[in-house]
This record gives C-alpha cells, sequence and structure tokens, in this order.
C-alpha cells in the first residue's frame, strides 16, 4: 500500500513538472488542455532527468527532497505564467467534433486502441527488466545512479566496461532512477510501467495531431493503424529507449510543421525542448537535431517570399539553437572520454560514405525485408509506398514537403550510419533497422493522414 | 461507394485481419501459458523464471556468499550472451573484472580451475565460487 501511494506521488509529481513546463513553453491558444495533459509526462520525465543530471553535477545527492525541493526553478514559473494565462486556451479538439455519437467504426477504433493500451500495461508489468540492453544498458545504469545516489562518471568511464555503451545519453536510466528514489528502493518491475505511459502519451498526442488535419472518424483509424503496429507495441513494454525517443522524436517534427502551418514562435520553442529531449535520450537525437535544421532552412528558402521579418527571425534562431545542441552533443560526451562504437571521428569521414557505398545493395535489402514483414509492421510501410506512388504530386509540394522531407532525411540519416559501421553489416542491421524505424513511424502515420486529406479520401 | 473509399476500407479490413493473426498466434504458440505461470509467480519468481531457475539461484548464492562490492570473473557464460547481462545486473554492486578479480564465479562448467585460486563454496558440481589464495576473508 505505502508503495502504490509513493508511486502516485512520483506520477503526481512528474506531471505537475510537465504541466509546469506547458505553462512555460506552451503559450499559444493553439494548444489545448488536452495536448498539454498528452505532453505532460514525458516533458515532465524528461525535466526530472534533466535536473537529476544537473544535480549529479553539483553533486547534490537524488534524493526524494532534493528532487522535489529543487524543482522550483520550473514549478514557480510555471504557476505564475498558469495564472496569468488563465482562460487562454482555445476549445478542446477532443471535443469540438460536430457529433458527440460514435459510428460503429469510430467504437471499434477505440475498443482496438484501447486493447493495445491495456495489452501494452499487461506486458510491461508482467516480466521484470529481461530484455538484452534494457537489462544491459539501462536498468544497471539506473541502479547503479540509485545506490551511489549520483552518476558515478568515473564507473561510466571505467575501462573494465561494466556499463557497455557508456556514451547513451541518460533519461531513460535517469527516470527509472527518479522512480526508485520515490519508492526508497530498487523495483525492477513497476519501473516498466514508464513505456506503457509513454505510449498512452505517443497514441494520445498523434491523435491530437491528426485530428487538427482530418475529422474524428479518420483520426480515429490513422491512430489506431499507430497503436496496432506490432514493433510499436512491443517496444512500449520491454525497457528498450526507442518509444520515449520516438516520442520525443514525434513531438519536435509536430511542433516544428505546426509552426510551418502558422502557429505562434512558442511551437518553435517546444519543437527545441522536445529536440533537446530526444538527444537526452538516445544518440539518434543528434540526427534528429540535423533533420529539423536541414527542414528548416529548406522552408526558410522556399518560402523566403512570404515570411514576414519576424518569422525569418524565430526561424533562424532556431537553426542556431539546433546546431548548438548538435555541437554540444557531439562534443560534450567526447571530452569526458566517452566515444560512441559507430559514429565517431575514425568513423565519421566523408570518403567512408563513398567507399562503403557497395554495402547499399544489402542495406536496401534489409529494407525491403522491413517493408514487406507484416509481422513486425502489419502493412504501414507498403500504405507508405502506395502513397507515395498514388500522390506523387503531392508528397513535394505544399506543406506536405516538409513531412516528406523529415521522414526522407530520417531514412537517409539511419542509411549513412548503416555505411560507415564499422560493426559487421549483417549484424547492425540486422538487431537495429527494425528499431529505428519505430522512430519515424508517427511521422509516417501522420503524413498518411495529410496525404488522404489532401486527396479527399475518407472513410 | 466510390473508389478511394472503396480502397480504404479493403486497406483497413485487409489490416485489421494481419492484426488480429499476428496478436493471437504468440498467445497460441507458448505465450499464454508464460503469462498464466507469471501471473502468480512472486517477485523473485518472476526474475527466477526470465532467467532461468538455475542461473538466477546460482546468482542470489554468489551474492550471499561473497557480500558487496567485489570484484569478479564470470567463466561458463559468453559475454555477449543475454544470461551473462542479466547476471551481470544482479550482481551489483558487485563489480566484474577480468584484472585480478576476487572471485571467480563458475556456472555449468563442472572441474574447472584456475591457478592462484581454490575452492571458496560450491552450490553443486557445475556451479561453484573459486577465490584468490591471497583472499580467505569475506
Amino acid at each position: 500500500m505505502r508503495e502504490v501511494s509513493l508511486f502516485c506521488s512520483w506520477i503526481l509529481f512528474i506531471t505537475g513538472i510537465g504541466l509546469s513546463v506547458t505553462a512555460i513553453l506552451m503559450r499559444s491558444k493553439e494548444y489545448s488542455l488536452s495536448d498539454r495533459l498528452s505532453v505532460s509526462f514525458g516533458f515532465g520525465l524528461g525535466a526530472v532527468s534533466l535536473q537529476m543530471g544537473i544535480l549529479s553535477f553539483f553533486g547534490v545527492p537524488f534524493t526524494r527532497s532534493n528532487l522535489i525541493m529543487w524543482s522550483w526553478p520550473v514549478v514557480v514559473p510555471g504557476v505564475i505564467m498558469c495564472r496569468a494565462g488563465k482562460g487562454s486556451c482555445r476549445k478542446d479538439p477532443l471535443e469540438s467534433s460536430g457529433t458527440t455519437r460514435f459510428s460503429f467504426f469510430e467504437k471499434f477504433f477505440i475498443a482496438g486502441i484501447g486493447f493495445e493500451i491495456f495489452y501494452a500495461f499487461f506486458r510491461a508489468l508482467i516480466r521484470p527488466m529481461e530484455s538484452y540492453d534494457s537489462v544491459a544498458i539501462y536498468a544497471l545504469k539506473a541502479k547503479i545512479f540509485f545506490l551511489s545516489r549520483s552518476i558515478p562518471t568515473g564507473l561510466l568511464r571505467d575501462p573494465l566496461a561494466i556499463v557497455p555503451h557508456a556514451d547513451y545519453p541518460l533519461l531513460v536510466p535517469l527516470s527509472e532512477t527518479s522512480l526508485y528514489v520515490f519508492l526508497g528502493s530498487l523495483n525492477d518491475h513497476l519501473v516498466k510501467i514508464i513505456f506503457p505511459l509513454f505510449f498512452v502519451s505517443l497514441v494520445v498526442f498523434v491523435y491530437l495531431m491528426v485530428r487538427r488535419v482530418v475529422p474524428r472518424k479518420e483520426s480515429l483509424l490513422f491512430t489506431f493503424l499507430l497503436a496496432s503496429i506490432p514493433q510499436v507495441s512491443a517496444y512500449a513494454t520491454n525497457g528498450y529507449a526507442d518509444l520515449p525517443f520516438a516520442f520525443y522524436y514525434s513531438l519536435a517534427l509536430f511542433f516544428l510543421w505546426r509552426w510551418m502551418d502558422g502557429t505562434r514562435a512558442d511551437s518553435l520553442a517546444l519543437s527545441f525542448f522536445s529536440l533537446l529531449l530526444a538527444a537526452w535520450t538516445k544518440n539518434e537525437g543528434q540526427m534528429l537535431a540535423l533533420i529539423a535544421l536541414f527542414v528548416s532552412l529548406w522552408y526558410l528558402v522556399r518560402e523566403r517570399k512570404a515570411l514576414r521579418g519576424r518569422e525569418t527571425v524565430s526561424c533562424a534562431m532556431y537553426c542556431v539553437a539546433a546546431l548548438l545542441l548538435l555541437l554540444f552533443a557531439f562534443v560534450f560526451p567526447r571530452s569526458l572520454g566517452l566515444v560512441n562504437d559507430t559514429v565517431n571521428a575514425a568513423t565519421l569521414r566523408p570518403v567512408a560514405f563513398v567507399t562503403q557505398l557497395t554495402r547499399l545493395p544489402d542495406i536496401l535489402y534489409e529494407y525491403q525485408i522491413q517493408f514487406f514483414g507484416p509481422k513486425k509492421w502489419n502493412i504501414i510501410w507498403i500504405l507508405c509506398i502506395t502513397g507515395i506512388i498514388a500522390g506523387r504530386a503531392r508528397v513535394f509540394s505544399g506543406p506536405l514537403q516538409y513531412v516528406s522531407l523529415s521522414i526522407l532525411f530520417a531514412l537517409a540519416g539511419y542509411t549513412a550510419v548503416y555505411l560507415i559501421t564499422p560493426q559487421g553489416l549483417s549484424w547492425h542491421l540486422s538487431t537495429s533497422a527494425s528499431r529505428l524505424f519505430i522512430h519515424f513511424v508517427p511521422a509516417a502515420v501522420y503524413w498518411l493522414a495529410c496525404l488522404c486529406h489532401d486527396a479527399g479520401m475518407d472513410l | 461507394m466510390n473508389r478511394r473509399r472503396l480502397f480504404i476500407r479493403g486497406s483497413l479490413a485487409l489490416w485489421v485481419i494481419v492484426w488480429v493473426f499476428f496478436l493471437v498466434r504468440p498467445v497460441a504458440k507458448g505465450l499464454l501459458n508464460e503469462y498464466k505461470d507469471l501471473l502468480f509467480l512472486s517477485s523473485e519468481g518472476k526474475r527466477s523464471y526470465m532467467t532461468g531457475a538455475s542461473l538466477y539461484e546460482f546468482v542470489q548464492f554468489c551474492n550471499r556468499s561473497v557480500g558487496v562490492q567485489k570484484r569478479y570473473e564470470i567463466v561458463g557464460l559468453d559475454r555477449s550472451s543475454l544470461d551473462y547481462r542479466r547476471a551481470v545486473y544482479y550482481l551489483y554492486p558487485n563489480v566484474v573484472s577480468d584484472r585480478d578479480p576476487e572471485f571467480i564465479f563458475v556456472f555449468g562448467t563442472p572441474g574447472f580451475k584456475k591457478e592462484g585460486y581454490a575452492m571458496f563454496r560450491s552450490m553443486d558440481n557445475g556451479r561453484y565460487i573459486l577465490t584468490r589464495q591471497t583472499h580467505r576473508g569475506v
């Protein structure tokens, strides 16, 4: 009973921090209470893990009272801004449908999404941490941080390599540690609840974003497509960092696209904060920052005549911030002596991309296995390929071009990593390709929704 | 019904069939039994079930026998295997080390010996702990 109340206090703490962050960053009337709630868990957990990184840097031990006390830099401005902006929310898109009665299809989609969410919680909680990376990397780091009440950098840099991939960012292990700190003990069953909670946040957030593009029935259809992808629901339960990363990845891109659709500059701030948390979750976040940078620059070039001076400055500042984040994420781990085993100074040479082009057939072969493999993806990639062929005239024109480019850059970026990887290509592809695709599958679902909307397709 | 709507509804029907099939198949092929077994186990029982009773018992035996913050090496598990990673996780705050470890945990390798190390404690013929001969007391 005590453990349940401590767990509830952790959830309240995390969500409270998340709502404070949204009160500071989500100033636009464009965003409703549902939008704020859908991102509050992810933003809260990200902010708390960043706070723990800073506390450890200054030698403040991880205790419940320290975590609560040192949350004031976020909570106080959050409360002030929340009071100042009271009553400024636009009507909630969850309520903005013309009819409140659900059709047969809508009931089916809601039941399907509900089942996937319930099953994700069940699968996550019935087993302790047991899968490879979740135990070897994230859970072990979380255990070390909890027992030493800090981040012992010496241990992470130890050449004995008790923790493989010491250079991996720390959002997931620190999130697990934050729950242990609140519980006062290690509980490698309950801690897995973090992952289905990210799944729920992602599903609700994608619904709210797709709802801005297509009617309720079609929004539920696309949300159901996302929730029912076996690979996505599997990674909502197994303790890997890929689903939390997909959440921040999607947020960063969706907020950027919202800004391009004409919302206020706070969408750029939200996108940047999500970029930061993505880079704090996985090293692939650096590539995401690069994608956001390229897409924003392309937008600046394409829309330069339509953009007002203030919008151009906002976008330029966003590009500079993404570039600084990229540099920091690249340089800081190296200053601690942490080197990534795939992307590093030895492998990141322009000549390597050219000389290794012979690997391309093997990479494309693995991709087609993924595209046509229903066991992991059902038919999502087949629908995307059909969409590209059928909607080829729309894919690279209008606002959809920025969504298409973001997905295309992601695919190109991961392909580039496979070109230069010093590890065995077949092994690297077979152990990571399907996981990496999860990162941009919510973006692909949104892209499909936009394409259907542009083509005037409905259910 | 227009062709576009027919395409969407056809795709949806196909999607649902594939979704249900790949949802039900693993459950029917043994996952249901695993769920039934796990549902009524304690936390320790679940860890033991997932890790394998033999290895989990041995890891617990090692933790009880050597205390904490000792350096050890594992013999009998491949370093890149999931079992090895699980053992390292459960054995922390004892730290794995191949540079003059205080203990060698021998798993599933009957008769393993190493110069400078003597028998410390034994669970059975294939699961035992060797200790560095200069390090008798724990």
